[in-house]
């Protein structure tokens, strides 16, 4: 039932790109993309896994970002902003995933998801039941940020927000996401806000 | 408006990211975290997801990149046959509508002609030479000949102009 779910949303997902994306006549070479895949693919999958809570969303979703990554061959000017290019398409695809959902981050587990948490594999934790109570732009900040140690810059470029706004943005959804948690201090006079 | 964030901050982010917090980590600024909101918040979510990260860092099993090459190039092969067969049937499309258009409009010509002509011969007096020109009008047979021809080698000269692209 999942897989058919998200099979037939990675179909619309080609079939919106198709329209819309050009290809580029400065693709990189195998041994270029390889290096980058391999240096790149766990962070982003780790990434996605998160972000959209469900592996099998995740796996496929990675494949269609290294895509259009891909295929848009743009030139970058640096490693890093080349690493933000491929988490900002990623982040756009997981989005627009969400959107197809109607907004909701986790299907019921299914007999896939199932076996995982048979084997002793179940990445559902506290912390994940946590996220997916959080708006997807909360999630993606805060992996960015505790997770891959990305600075602000990268933050608002990644998520596509102001750089000036990237603090108190994730000054909110610390401050939800630990209340969720159920780790929320007692509110002190020491308090700044 | 945003309040400006606690200034230990930056002390709390240096001593998470240098493993020190919690035990490692300055008593004083321990201290501070167990009375402020905010760097409670921060410290609570920074290590929350970091160990997250550490836990299913085994999970994570993208395909090979070998295999994602691979797949990337099939479907661009694909994607583009996609596109050129598209081209190929949206050119046809026109060009047998432009022929259809043209072949209506030969045929109302020739019918106007035809009528044109037998009444020019009925009222005028018809010299010699004239008859023989006769047969030199274009017949029915030769006008849908011409078009049938036109609708059958289009599609085939687009195909070779867009695979030679
Ligand atoms: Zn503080």
């Amino acid at each position: 039932m999942t897989t058919t779910i998200v099979t037939r949303e990675i179909a619309l997902l080609r079939d919106a790109k198709d329209e819309t994306v050009e290809v580029s006549s400065s693709l990189m070479d195998e041994d270029a993309f390889r290096a980058f895949y391999d240096r790149t693919s766990r962070g982003l999958w780790l990434f996605l896994v998160r972000v959209t809570g469900e592996r099998q969303i995740a796996d496929d979703l990675l494949q269609e970002a290294y895509y259009r990554f891909y295929r848009a061959g743009s030139t970058y000017e640096s490693e890093g902003h080349r690493r933000n290019a491929l988490f900002r398409i990623a982040t756009n695809i997981a989005r627009d995933a969400w959107r197809r959902r109607g907004g909701i981050v986790n299907t019921p587990i299914d007999e896939a998801t199932a076996s995982i948490v048979d084997h002793g594999m179940d990445e559902r934790t506290d912390l994940a039941r946590a996220l997916e109570r959080l708006k997807p732009k909360q999630r993606e900040m805060l992996w960015l940020a505790y997770a891959n140690g990305s600075s602000h810059e990268e933050i608002a470029e990644v998520v596509g927000v102001a750089p000036g706004s990237v603090k108190g943005l994730l000054r909110r959804a610390r401050t939800k996401l630990a209340e969720l948690l159920g780790n929320a201090p007692q509110r002190t006079g020491k308090e700044t806000r | 408006m945003n309040a400006p964030d606690c200034q230990r901050q930056d002390e709390l982010l240096d001593a998470l990211a240098s493993g020190q917090w919690p035990d490692a980590s300055d008593r004083e600024l321990r201290a501070h975290v167990a009375e402020c909101t905010e760097c409670a918040a921060l410290a609570v979510v920074a290590t929350s997801i970091a160990s997250d990260r550490r836990d299913i860092e085994h999970l994570a099993s993208p395909p090979p990149s070998g295999a994602v090459w691979w797949r990337m190039q099939m479907r661009m092969d694909r994607e583009a046959r996609e596109a050129a067969a598209k081209t190929v049937r949206r050119t046809h499309s026109a060009i047998v509508l432009v022929t259809l258009g043209a072949l209506g409009a030969l045929l109302v010509i020739t019918r106007l002609a035809g009528t044109a002509w037998s009444w020019l011969a009925d009222t005028m007096p018809r010299p010699a030479e004239l008859a023989t020109l006769q047969h030199l009008a274009p017949s029915m047979t030769t006008v849908v000949v011409a078009a049938a021809s036109v609708l059958v080698l289009a599609p085939i000269v687009v195909w070779l102009a867009v695979a030679e692209e």
